[in-house]
């Protein structure tokens, strides 16, 4: 792959996100359980952990803890890369709200 | 910490909402404080969350600042205005001096993970679609009876600071 990333290592981030979203999905299904909710929509979260899951164990060739650990560590430090992105845009924002508005925003602004 | 978000994020209607925020403060003070004898990646990610928090936590604080001391969206405050934009200097005097600089290849790492937070966003999303779908309207409510209504308006007006005729 182009810049530098293997084909391995893409397989291995895309992977790690969306083993990061299906964990918080699961998470999130499990902490606010309740007994008026009877949707199966957790079954879509633990669909796509496992698929996720199975494609890291064919990237990194190591064991499902191990990948799913390897996964999820690419995953978060991938996210934190963007940080230098995501504080220059909204530096940028706030620049513009400090500098170049001079007037109150009103209801129909 | 995800646990105490979720539970956070339930509202008052459940008890279990009020052991969020504390949830949420013992997960950050167990991420940062507690880990030890840590492997060589997990070491890196570590170091890699508290350096974020380092950068972080200023600029969040400095933005708070800003935007309530903005002539846009708060009280116009020099003060105030001067104190966000010296938070947010030093979060990027931080990131300057911590090497964090934009590079392609850490770009695109987390541009493929985004894709993939995506996907599986995707994939949920209509997984709970078709399941919300599929358990269709099994049986309408009863309609209130006059001393239920009688609580729903008297707690309306009390929300509302109405007296009891409603006004």
């Amino acid at each position: 792959m182009s810049m530098g990333i293997e084909f391995s290592e893409a397989l291995l981030l895309v992977s790690g996100g969306s083993l990061l979203f299906s964990f918080f999905a699961l998470v999130h299904f499990a902490s606010t359980y309740n007994q008026h909710n009877r949707s199966l929509a957790i079954l879509s979260a633990i669909l796509i952990g496992t698929a996720s899951l199975y494609s890291a164990t064919i990237s990194t060739g190591h064991g499902p803890l191990t990948s799913l650990e390897g996964a999820m560590a690419s995953a978060i430090m991938g996210i934190l890369e963007l940080l230098p992105i995501v504080l220059a845009v909204v530096t940028t924002v706030l620049f513009r709200i400090t500098l170049l508005t001079k007037r109150s925003v009103g209801a129909s602004s | 910490m995800a646990i105490g978000n979720s539970f956070h994020r339930m509202g008052p209607s459940f008890e279990r909402t009020r052991f969020g925020f504390p949830l949420m403060l013992l997960g950050m003070t167990c991420l940062i404080l507690f880990p030890e004898d840590l492997a060589d990646r997990e070491s890196e990610l570590h170091n890699s969350i508290l350096r974020s928090v380092a950068l972080i936590v200023p600029f969040s604080i400095g933005a708070i600042l800003i935007l309530r001391y903005s002539p846009t969206y708060g009280e116009p405050r020099t003060l105030g205005l001067a104190s966000g934009w010296f938070l947010v200097a030093i979060s990027w005097f931080i990131l300057y001096y911590g090497k964090s600089s934009i590079s392609l290849s850490g770009t695109t790492r987390g541009v493929l993970v985004l894709l993939g937070v995506f996907v599986s966003l995707v994939v949920v999303i209509i997984g709970t679609y078709l399941s919300e779908g599929s358990l269709g309207l099994k049986y309408e409510s009863e309609p209130l009876s006059s001393d239920e209504e009688g609580l729903v308006r008297t707690i309306l007006e009390m929300h509302m600071d109405g007296d009891e005729h409603g006004n």
